[in-house]
């Protein structure tokens, strides 16, 4: 046993395993049931999501005539002037108040935002308790909509914004338990397999 | 060729073997039946198909299964995994897309497994030793000829017709009958596909199917090729088409593995290749002076393809939009270089997967689930998203990357059983590479390079019906098998 363990494996024990395609599924079933078990026993946070559509209307603005460059600067500026309001003094302590978590929690961590553009605005909000979750999506998106919809000063009249999913939004564990098994059979397969390849579980005679 | 079969059954399997390594390069005929309206429809499907009647003809008639080999109980262990996914799938029961049902897309992705393994077993049987390997090459480079005449055609009228005689119908002669005969014309942005549907399957064929027995030639010490100058003109051969094709996954893939497949295989004879180099230089010899001026000319014939080839890909848009994006973010990046939808369709798959982890959501029915998976960023930056998403479009999506998809859509064990069929196909290859037997270290080299360049494909192609995703590997399991017995 001692020599099996301190001898380098060959091409030789490298191609047998290879060839060992049941220990490869059998690495990969227990890879992955230990993956769930740990998503069973430490599972993640919820994640919910509320909806805002926001249109720039950048047809009422620019003809077929100007330059791709002017609108797509267009479009940025004000996606750039609707996030600086969405993560304003304003909309987080209206959010704060009605939660029990600071301004600078709910920025660095509670609270995300989905890559903005012409369309729908994903208000993401991450708690250990799934109507938490909830609730601060829906207060965030409502109160950035109520904001918006008042007319600051800055934001171009001719966007319009439209609450979607405000009461309730969906709520689900990020990351899916897909992400657990499949990484816990990767690394079942991966450390199985490299402990079979250098110990082995039979002696050479 | 099978030792049990008669003189006339004989024959008829080396003309029909013949036919479908001949007719490989036409990857999208359009008239093949029982396709409908599918990009992958394999010519050489049609002498498969009679080729392996006959096989499983022969084999009832001599009650011993002609095309069977051990290596294939990972892949039946897969098509378990898949075939309950399936049936998971059904109960999934999910809404029709662009009236697309689950049943028509799990039936679909069935007979596209079935054409595959097909073609894999058609393969197994028919390569069975020397005489077999030499017939099967031999017709494998009279097919590729197809390629050849059909992307010089392409390339004139890409370069000359179509700029002499814009917009007369002579400017696109070439364009006109491939459409007829083919599911598509001559491919955009200045790229040559042959006889394959796009240019990135050219290369991928290049790459899998015609490039790695020209490696093993020049590797090896197996004279499988009549002429030595034969090796070295398909090697300039294919090297000028694949870096036509401008397909970035293609020459990735063959730079791979070209690489890969150097160094287990080719130390030896690139060590005989340098001292060959270096011998005019060393010592007196006979006209020493002419010997180094014809070295320094061959190395500089060999640079000056390497630059031209560098400049011509880096001329090309497309292609140097590789390193040219100024983007900052991953997915802006991606759509920079025309590769968005791809990130959008692989990212979609994987949330799939992530929703469905234990058996997917069944052989066929991704696309079902694609849909509202694809991420935000996506929705609007590609006009092949904002064509997805129209009221109008009546296709199917598909993930595009064949991993993800067997993730998506038979859950984690049906990846790894299919990953488990490469793993026992791998470890064959290593063996043969150690093997005495010229012909058989000749047969690993290839394999090598085909199984690296097999592997790779599968990230930008999801098709199970692309026979050259399976022939190479019968090539090699039927070889190894008959070396056994």
């Amino acid at each position: 046993m001692k020599q099996r363990l301190l001898r380098s494996p060959t091409t030789s024990d490298l191609t047998g395993l290879l060839s060992a395609w049941r220990v490869w599924l059998a690495l990969a079933l227990l890879g992955g049931l230990s993956g769930w078990v740990a998503y069973a026993l430490v599972p993640p946070n919820y994640r919910a999501s509320a909806v805002v559509l926001v249109d720039f209307n950048y047809e009422e603005i620019y003809t077929e005539e100007s330059q791709d460059r002017d609108m797509f600067y267009y479009m940025q500026e004000e996606s750039d002037k609707l996030m600086e309001i969405a993560w304003s003094d304003q909309v987080m302590a209206t959010v704060a108040a009605h939660s029990d978590l600071p301004v600078e929690v709910l920025r660095s961590e509670t609270l995300q935002i989905s890559q903005p553009g012409d369309g729908g605005w994903d208000f993401l909000a991450n708690s250990t308790d799934p109507e938490s979750a909830s609730d601060l999506a829906g207060l965030w998106a409502r109160t950035f909509y109520e904001v918006v919809s008042s007319g600051p000063i800055g934001v171009a009249p001719t966007t319009d914004i439209l609450l979607v999913v405000g009461d309730e939004p969906p709520v689900q564990r990020i990351p899916a338990p897909g992400v657990l098994i499949f990484g816990g059979s990767l690394l079942g397969v991966a450390v199985g397999g490299l402990a079979l390849l250098f110990f082995g579980w039979k002696e050479k005679a | 060729m099978t030792k049990f079969g008669s003189g006339q059954n004989k024959t008829l399997e080396r003309v029909l073997w013949a036919a479908v390594l001949v007719c490989l390069p036409v990857t999208s005929f359009r008239f093949l039946p029982f396709f409908g309206d599918a990009q992958v429809k394999p010519l050489s499907f049609v002498p498969a198909v009679f080729l392996f009647l006959l096989l499983v003809w022969q084999s009832i008639r001599l009650k011993k299964v002609l095309f069977w080999t051990p290596a294939l109980v990972p892949l039946l262990v897969f098509s378990f995994i898949a075939l309950m996914a399936t049936i998971v799938g059904l109960w999934l029961a999910p809404p029709d897309l662009n009236q697309h049902s689950f049943l028509e897309r799990a039936l679909r992705a069935w007979i596209t497994f079935g054409v595959g393994v097909l073609f894999l077993l058609v393969a197994i049987a028919e390569v069975k030793g020397e005489e077999d390997l030499g017939f099967t090459l031999k017709w494998l480079y009279i097919g590729l000829m197809g390629h050849v005449l059909v992307s010089v055609a392409q390339w004139v009228e890409i370069h000359y017709l179509s700029v002499i005689f814009e917009d007369l119908p002579l400017g696109n002669l070439v364009d006109t009958i491939q459409k007829t005969i083919l599911m598509a014309g001559i491919s955009p942005n200045k790229r040559i596909s042959g006889l394959a549907l796009e240019p990135s399957w050219l290369a991928a064929q290049i790459a899998s199917l015609y490039l790695p027995w020209v490696v093993a030639a020049l590797l090896s010490a197996y004279a499988s090729f009549k002429h030595r100058f034969l090796v070295y003109g398909l090697l300039a051969i294919l090297g000028v088409m694949a870096v036509l094709t401008f397909s970035r996954a293609g020459l990735v893939i063959i730079l791979v593995a070209g690489l890969g497949t150097l160094l287990p295989g080719g130390r030896d004879r690139l060590k005989r290749a340098w001292e060959w180099f270096t011998a005019p230089f060393r010592g007196r010899a006979e006209k020493k002076s002419l010997r180094i001026a014809i070295r320094l000319v061959e190395a500089g014939l060999v640079l000056a393809g390497l630059v031209m080839a560098g400049n011509t890909l880096a001329g090309n848009t497309y292609f140097a939009s590789l390193w040219q994006a100024r983007s900052t973010g991953l997915s802006d990046y991606f759509v920079d270089i025309y590769a968005g939808p791809r990130l959008a369709y692989a990212q979609a798959g994987w949330m799939v997967f992530a929703e469905h982890p234990w058996l997917g959501v069944g052989l066929g029915g991704g696309g079902l689930y694609i849909h509202a998976a694809i991420p935000t960023w996506a929705h609007f930056n590609s006009a092949e998203m904002a064509r997805l998403f129209s009221p109008e479009f009546s296709g199917y999506p598909n993930v595009k990357n064949l991993y993800l998809r067997l993730l998506a859509e038979t859950g984690f064990m049906g990846l790894w059983a299919f990953l488990a069929f490469y793993a026992v196909i791998f470890g064959k290859l290593l063996t043969l590479l150690r093997s005495l037997r010229t012909e058989m270290v000749f047969l690993a080299t290839a394999s090598l390079f085909s199984f690296i360049a097999i592997l790779g494909s599968g990230l930008s192609m999801d098709s199970f019906a692309m026979p050259m995703t399976w022939i190479p590997f019968g090539i090699l399991l039927g070889m190894a098998d008959a070396q056994k017995d």
